[in-house]
């Protein structure tokens, strides 16, 4: 008995258990290795707005086995900075404070270094603008046939094939990105990371690709580097081909996890650029994804202060679930998680009523309540015979009392932040049991009465 | 222990007979059998009182002692939950104490145990099984993998080259 004399499925479920890098090193091994642990390894593919990186994901398109391995096609947000690639200055004073071993270098590597980063700016500028990200991804996408999970990573990601060319180079993507000084170009920016998923999405549209059941977006996985964020511009679509293709992909999915990022107003944008437009075409997205089954949408940058969070998007301070999600319906909704909500009682009561048939799991995080009390919504959950799972994660009401929540000092806040979830008692009375430290949602019993 | 048979007793503590593949004849508790779902499946469906002896052809005496060793000391354990989160299970191969110290055999044994363990359908022995080979090959290079598992390079110096190239392909992490 041998490792080599296993089963081919006790190999692979051996291999399950390998990273990445164990798994190339694996296949190099021996014949039946290469091949049990190939599926695994392609079956993530890279795909972002590099020559190295997209010629590697365009080699896996086109190799006969491989292609079939890939299932998820994971996009690299994070891109070389306008900025950092027009200011040698600025670039160096990166280079020298930024990670790695980039400071041991003299003057003229410096400048090297530069010239390259500005090379790798205008190659990644060509890609996104001549419609070469588009075609490549299409051409490949023809020819995998079973993909059925695109992600947005931050990033920054790379393929090995391109290590050498970023050496010493900045890494892409927050926190090495600077404003041009230009007014406006922060807005560019923050949109360039955005194209190139258009075109992803774009891709699987034009060619009606079916079978995508999965939309994920990443977030940063290390405080140092973190890359470009999926934010809310990516839903700023100019022209009814994009908002189309969006419509394709949405109508397919099954499981969804968005967390949005809220670009703070900080002076600098052009509000006659942003308009709540790209609210109304989240709105169409979500209202057109009637399969899905699981959804998890979360609005980041969370502050107390509805003005404050969405201060370029509603100025009013009001609520953001007419503009959000509107009087959306999902029919076949198992699991609903919102996060970062203003909005008010009788809203979320509706989003609930609505998928009264179907929803068995339901979480709202850092949600707040313009009006009305979340022990109204929890006394309707416990009511519901379908919900078996229900969490609130700190939670809480804009007004307590006469005093504004956003304007209470933090150890006040967290006193009148909500976090619990419903349990089953013995008798199966279902009950909200507050987490330790936290305030029972009925400590407002008499006010709402 | 030739009362075995006769009632009264605990059904869990009742004693059941096994006949490996050489012909050995095991009596063993049917609660420690038991977890083998092959096993479990072949009791209820003889619906006997197990007095009949169940042939294991595929397992000899030697690999069905140690993996009944395993099963005395995992009898009490929850049965396995249908689809525990697929991704948490593939990171971790954490292996508690005991099962660390039962896998420390020559490699032989080791490959009979878990081949034995999916024939038996014991799912938590195989996951150990598993990641007890996994653990042997991280962070090594292919030529030490070679050397660890002996097994032969059958690449010619393109092809290895050729898969050298593709690795560059796909992500590290």
């Amino acid at each position: 008995m041998a490792f080599t004399t296993l089963p081919s499925e006790l190999l692979i479920q051996t291999f399950g258990y390998l990273d990445r890098v164990d798994l190339k090193s694996i296949r190099c091994v021996c014949r039946l290795f290469n091949e049990t642990a190939s599926p695994g390894l392609f079956e993530r593919v890279l795909a972002a707005p590099r020559y190295k990186a997209l010629g590697a994901f365009q080699e896996i398109s086109k190799h006969s086995i491989y292609q079939t391995y890939v299932k998820e096609i994971i996009y690299d947000g994070s891109i070389y900075n306008k900025g950092l690639a027009s200011s040698e200055h600025m670039f160096t004073r990166h280079l020298t404070t930024g990670p790695g071993s980039a400071y041991l270098l003299d003057s003229w590597g410096r400048r090297k270094r530069f010239k390259q980063y500005q090379q790798l700016y205008r190659d990644q500028e060509i890609i996104l603008n001549d419609g070469i990200l588009f075609n490549t991804l299409v051409r490949a996408l023809e020819s995998m046939p079973n993909v059925h999970t695109i992600i947005y990573s931050p990033g920054p990601r790379t393929v090995p094939a391109e290590l050498k060319e970023v050496k010493d180079i900045l890494p892409r993507g927050e926190p090495h990105a600077i404003q041009d000084r230009r007014r406006g170009d922060d807005e560019r920016n923050a949109l360039k990371s955005q194209i190139g998923f258009h075109a992803l999405i774009g891709a699987l549209g034009s060619i009606q690709y079916q079978g995508v059941h999965n939309f994920r977006v990443d977030t940063p996985n290390s405080k140092g580097l973190r890359g470009n964020a999926f934010t809310d511009d990516i839903f700023q679509l100019s022209e009814s081909s994009q908002i189309q293709a969006g419509i394709h992909v949405f109508r397919q999915l099954h499981n969804m996890e968005l967390p949005i990022k809220l670009r703070d107003g900080n002076g600098h944008r052009d509000t006659s650029v942003k308009t709540p437009e790209h609210l109304d075409t989240l709105r169409t997205l979500l209202a057109e994804a009637k399969e899905i089954k699981r959804i998890s949408l979360r609005l980041k940058k969370w502050h107390p202060d509805p003005r404050r969070m969405y201060s370029d998007i509603l100025k009013s301070g009001s609520s953001i679930i007419p503009l959000a999600l509107g009087d959306v319906y999902w029919p076949k909704i198992r699991k609903i998680n919102l996060g970062g909500l203003h909005a008010h009682e009788q809203e979320m009561l509706d989003l609930v009523s609505r998928h009264n048939d179907t929803l068995v799991d339901l979480e709202f995080s850092k949600c707040s309540l313009i009006s009305g009390f979340w022990m109204n919504l929890v006394d309707v959950v416990k009511k519901n015979p379908i919900i078996q799972d229900f969490r609130l994660d700190r939670v809480n009401e804009s007004l307590i009392g006469t005093n504004l929540f956003a304007n209470m000092s933090m150890a006040e806040m967290s006193a009148w932040t909500y976090s619990g979830k419903l349990v089953v008692d013995y008798a199966g009375e279902k009950e909200f049991l507050p987490d330790t430290g936290s305030k029972s949602v009925y400590a407002r019993r008499s006010e709402a009465e | 222990m030739a009362a075995a048979s006769t009632s009264a007793v605990d059904p869990a503590k009742k004693m059941i007979m096994l006949t490996t593949s050489d012909n050995i004849d095991i009596k063993v508790e049917r609660e420690v059998a038991e977890r083998s779902i092959l096993i479990k499946n072949l009791l209820e469906d003889l619906g006997s009182e197990g007095d009949e002896p169940i042939p294991i052809p595929n397992v000899n005496e030697a690999v069905m002692k140690k993996v009944l060793e395993w099963c005395e000391q995992h009898r009490k354990d929850p049965p396995a939950t249908q689809d525990d989160d697929s991704d948490s299970r593939k990171k971790s191969t954490d292996i508690d104490e005991w099962d660390q110290k039962f896998m420390q055999v020559d490699q032989e044994m080791l490959f009979e145990i878990i081949l034995a363990a999916n024939y038996l359908d014991i799912k938590a022995l195989l996951d150990v099984g598993c990641k007890t080979v996994a653990n042997m090959i991280k962070g090594k290079s292919p030529d030490e993998i070679r050397k660890t598992f002996n097994i032969q390079n059958d690449f010619t110096p393109e092809e290895e080259d050729q898969i050298r190239r593709e690795n560059e392909w796909a992500e590290d992490r």
